[in-house]
């Protein structure tokens, strides 16, 4: 597992960047992280679809992470099916992560599994704009 | 002599109740069919209408009041975090598709955000007159055909915190949102105009486009406990705060 800050930007986390039903205040949308590991679990729903990864610590502990999505109408405009990640999958998910880095806790930018199989979601494009609106069509300021 | 008198008096009986029950008939008949666009079916985002300025945010349209409740409003208090649904306009803004069922005497309105249905009652159809206290999320909407037009007017909103902007800019029960609906070509577009004098110095405008789907839309089905899970997170908890019920004092922008 590799844990790695890959990307940095200046961005501010405004009260209306909303994610289906409230503020991404939580997370820190300048910083993405990239938690490589194994599925755990993916509860498929709204608002939020959650997936749980097990991932190693650099000391060898092994944690779970909870990594929050889109609901599922977003999720399926990008492609996604609810069975395109299951338990047991290996899988990297790029994130933008909970304030308390103590917290495994995140938003979801992208998943790439180990087949090289992309999942793309409505905030995959703050990869390289943190300030992006979530695609397509975007949300008024 | 009598015959002669009650003659008349009948006749004018009879002329003023078949008057009488043209108008009632009249305005229980729906608007000519010629006249109706057709926007009903299946409706897939796109986003602002194609040509024209980016939609802005009405925050600077918000009167002071709204821009002290916005600062000092606590997230965590959001109905939303309950599966409390949205309402015009903040759900005209939301990246969902929607459905339209037009009906002789109203259009039905489906949305995959929060499962929500809306009717809108079309006028001449002698549907009931809201209550004095009929006060609800969504609202009383009615509806007219003008042209190629779809003409909705919804007022009637319960006080909501995020009734104007998801960025905490509330709506009172003043808020009446106005929507016109239009096919061009193949594409659904809208302008509304959101008023409501008690939060807004000035309407606030929306114009978003949508194109055909076929695919159905997806239940939303709120789980209570992926909605709420986010809350234990903030840690500013203004709402624990002796104070919090003091809105900051802000100078009209």
């Amino acid at each position: 597992m590799r844990v790695a800050i890959v990307f940095a930007a200046a961005a501010l986390a405004a009260a209306s960047d909303v994610a289906a039903h409230h503020s991404l205040a939580l997370f820190s949308t300048d910083t993405v992280v990239a938690v490589r590991g194994t599925v755990s679990k993916v509860d498929w729903r709204s608002p939020h679809t959650t997936i749980f990864i097990e991932a190693k610590e650099p000391d060898g502990r092994t944690v779970e992470w909870r990594i929050e999505t889109t609901p599922t109408s977003w999720l399926m405009s990008e492609g996604w099916t609810r069975d395109s990640l299951k338990p047991g999958d290996q899988a990297t998910a790029d994130i933008n992560p909970y304030s308390d880095r103590n917290v495994k806790f995140g938003w979801l930018l992208r998943v790439t599994k180990a087949d090289g199989t992309i999942l793309r979601t409505r905030f995959t494009n703050r990869l390289t704009d943190p300030n992006a609106p979530p695609s397509p069509g975007g949300a008024t300021p | 002599m009598k015959r002669l008198v009650a003659a008349p008096l009948l006749i004018v009986s009879i002329v003023v109740v078949a008057g009488e029950l043209a108008v009632r008939i009249a305005a229980q008949a729906p608007a000519s069919t010629a006249a109706i666009p057709n926007l009903t079916g299946l409706w897939k985002r796109r986003g602002p209408i194609e040509g024209r300025p980016p939609n802005t945010s009405p925050v600077p349209l918000a009167r002071a009041r709204a821009i002290g409740f916005s600062r000092a409003f606590d997230e965590v208090l959001l109905p939303g975090y309950d599966c409390s649904p949205v309402a015009v306009p903040v759900l005209l803004n939301d990246n969902y598709n929607f459905e339209i069922v037009q009906q002789r005497d109203r259009v039905i309105m489906r949305y995959e955000k929060d499962d929500i249905v809306r009717t809108v009652w079309l006028a001449g159809h002698g549907h009931p007159t809201v209550g004095v206290y009929d006060f609800t999320i969504q609202g009383h909407s009615t509806g007219r055909y003008e042209g190629n037009q779809l003409v909705i007017e919804t007022t009637k909103f319960v006080f909501d915190p995020r009734g104007i902007h998801d960025a905490y800019i509330p709506s009172s029960t003043r808020k009446k949102v106005t929507e016109r609906y239009w096919r061009d070509g193949s594409r659904l577009r809208l302008e509304s105009i959101t008023e409501d004098p008690l939060v807004l110095k000035a309407p606030y405008p929306y114009h978003f486009e949508w194109e055909p789907m076929t695919t159905p839309l997806v239940p939303f089905d709120c789980d209570p406990e992926a909605s709420s899970f986010d809350r234990q997170f903030y840690e500013t908890k203004k709402y624990q705060d002796p104070d919090w019920v003091r809105l900051p004092p802000v100078e009209e922008p």
